[in-house]
């Protein structure tokens, strides 16, 4: 309708785009996520190939990344195990993240019975710890990487709802939700259009932490044996190659290699949070452009005032 | 606006408004806060009607019960949408809708009245769209109207809401209610978080609006002298009730009811020479948890008779017989505030 300002989106993509970190975090996902995918193409090796005549070779021109006790190529497994990685830590971050978000928003806008009931489950499910719960859950469900996902996602959703449950109750005493009331909006269009934007940094970010937090429970587990069986090659399945001193000692690419992958894509999903979050509010915007002019002190003196006019 | 004085637009009949008061790890109700005990208030086509009254006493929660942000622990709401009073207290979807369309609040506080994630003019669109208009290009001119309205270039709309100052957000949200042309808008204290010379601005543009438009307006004030400057009517409230309804004009000479007197004597005057008494009213507002039981003034009141502390008085026509003039005092013949 009216005169087109330059949309959002396209504000947003283009402040992220000068965003630095947020840019390199980008990088390093991007990087992971395709090598991953071209796992066999990039490496030239199958990752489940045994090769006899080869095992446990140190690093080389042919075998950049070693070999195991099988023969199997490791940089090739490390690309290869990053699928089921990257894919658990996401979707479960997602899963959980959108049932807290939801649950946590419809609790924290009508407040109530519901509310009451679920505050009441989320501290019956946080008094366990995550890892006996997930225990519980895996021998009935068995391993897998669906079952991990999903294990996850109904084990972790309570962060995100308490989150969004206090972010919620501190927005619906805003005037705005009030003025939006006045005007006959429906609780639907108040909390999801109008109150959910106004969380989306937190959530954000609970969902970089998350993931990042899935991928290290999935090698956690994996290493214990509980996680994805051993045949599917994954970050944490590689690691638990280390249980046995003598990989530890003597064998140190079979887990430094692996290890290295988990911290350089968990630390690409956090920088692309911090970037988002910068980015997802519009009254960063004008900092962001400011920054990019190029005076970091002058951004230290204004910032934070900025941040709270 | 004497024309169509006969029926009112909006009728609030004893509303009263109860809190309760809980307390013991058994969260019991052990008391009532009575906010709003019996308020009167009939709201005429064209007209603006001041609310004033001290902090605690009411106003804003008879706005937010005019406006059905909240609904009355008892009484009686009656609007007119064109065929006679409906009552508008408990209403379906369908129909609150086409009340919100009549009645538009606006609010206090010109910093967070606006969804900060959201450019203004997509705000005013999106309450069009709500309210069922459907073509973009008639939203387009319905807000770009509303805009001149209170001197705003549209141009600015695609600004977002920390992008303002104070004074400029009130005029959007103003103007934000004007998009939906409503015949009654309630503005809740719209000038106290502004600067003076800003709230003359904002005062004298409603007073534009209202004269070009012909909007009833309920003004919620705390300043006697706005509240003069703005409305037709005055409603002067006390704990929880409104004690007296005056015509503006008749402002301050008379005045009936010996709270409106001692409120009026307080406001600071500019004449030096004719300057009247001041009356220093004794005591402290009493807890609206345990009111008084006859007149919610008779422990203050410089004129308590017994029956002030045994029946609650009602408006009655004040003793000027006056139009519009309305007061709630067992007092026959006023007081001369001597």
């Amino acid at each position: 309708m009216i005169e087109k300002p330059p949309s959002t989106a396209k504000l947003m993509i283009s402040n992220f785009v000068r965003n630095t970190t947020g840019m390199i975090g980008l990088a390093i996902v991007f990087l992971v996520v395709t090598s991953s995918i071209f796992a066999v193409q990039i490496s030239g090796y199958d990752p489940n190939m045994f090769d006899g005549a080869n095992t446990s070779l140190p690093p080389s021109t042919t075998h950049l990344m070693g070999t195991d006790q099988l023969g199997q190529d490791v940089f090739s497994r490390v690309l290869y195990g990053g699928r089921n990685s990257i894919l658990i830590g996401v979707l479960a971050s997602f899963l959980g993240n959108l049932i807290g978000t939801v649950l946590g928003a419809i609790a924290g806008y009508v407040r109530g019975k519901f509310d009451t009931i679920l505050i009441r489950l989320s501290e019956l499910v946080m008094t366990f710890p995550q890892l006996v719960l997930v225990l519980i859950f895996v021998t009935f469900l068995g391993q897998g990487v669906a079952n991990v996902i999903f294990i996850f996602a109904i084990t972790g959703w309570m962060t995100t709802f308490r989150l969004v449950r206090s972010e919620f109750m501190s927005l619906r005493e805003e005037a705005f939700v009030e003025a939006d009331r006045a005007f006959g909006f429906s609780s639907k269009r108040i909390i999801f259009r109008h109150l959910l934007p106004n969380t989306m940094s937190p959530i954000v970010v609970a969902f970089t932490i998350n993931t990042a937090i899935y991928i290290i429970a999935e090698a956690g587990l994996s290493f214990l044996g509980l996680g994805v069986p051993v045949t599917t090659p994954t970050w944490g399945n590689l690691l638990a190659a280390a249980q046995a001193p003598v990989v530890v000692e003597q064998y140190w690419w079979l887990w430094v290699f692996p290890a290295a992958a988990i911290v350089v894509f968990v630390t690409g999903v956090n920088f692309i949070g911090d970037g988002l979050r910068d980015v997802l509010d519009p009254r960063s915007r004008t900092q962001v452009k400011e920054a990019s002019f190029g005076s970091t002190l002058k951004q230290k003196i204004f910032g934070s005032r900025k941040r709270n006019a | 606006m004497t024309s169509k004085k006969t029926t009112p637009l909006y009728q609030a009949k004893s509303i009263k408004k109860y809190f309760p008061v809980t307390g013991g790890i058994l969260r019991r109700t052990i008391g009532q806060v009575k906010a709003l005990d019996g308020v009167d208030l009939d709201i005429y086509r064209g007209e603006t009607i001041s609310v004033i009254g001290e902090s605690g006493c009411g106003k804003t929660t008879l706005g937010r019960m005019l406006a059905v942000l909240q609904k009355p622990t008892d009484g009686e709401l009656t609007f007119d949408f064109g065929d006679g009073l409906q009552d508008v207290a408990h209403l379906d979807r369908g129909e609150e809708l086409a009340f919100r369309k009549k009645v538009q609040m606006i609010f206090q506080d010109p910093y967070t009245s606006f969804n900060p994630r959201q450019r203004v003019g997509v705000a005013m669109d999106e309450v069009l769209q709500v309210h069922g208009v459907k073509d973009p290009e008639e939203r387009f001119s319905r807000i770009k109207e509303a805009c001149e309205m209170v001197n705003m270039r549209v141009e600015y709309l695609q600004r977002y809401p920390h992008e303002f100052s104070g004074g400029q957000r009130q005029r959007l949200a103003i103007a934000r209610c004007l998009a939906v042309k409503p015949e009654l808008i309630i503005a809740d204290e719209i000038v106290s978080a502004l600067d003076v010379s800003i709230q003359a601005q904002i005062v004298n543009l409603l007073r534009k609006i209202q004269k070009e438009t012909g909007l009833s307006f309920v003004f919620i004030t705390h300043d006697v002298a706005v509240a003069r400057y703005v409305g037709h009517r005055i409603a002067v409230m006390y704990l929880g009730s409104v004690v007296e309804i005056l015509p503006a004009e008749a402002l301050p000479e008379n005045a009936e009811h010996p709270y409106t007197i001692a409120l009026l004597s307080a406001v600071p005057d500019m004449n030096l020479q004719g300057k009247k008494k001041q009356i220093a009213l004794q005591g402290e507002v009493p807890s609206p948890i345990d009111a008084p039981s006859g007149c919610a003034f008779s422990t203050r009141c410089p004129y308590v008779m017994d029956i002030c502390k045994t029946t609650r008085p009602t408006l009655r026509i004040a003793a000027d017989g006056k139009a519009g003039h309305q007061v709630a005092c067992h007092l026959e013949t006023p007081p001369t505030g001597e």
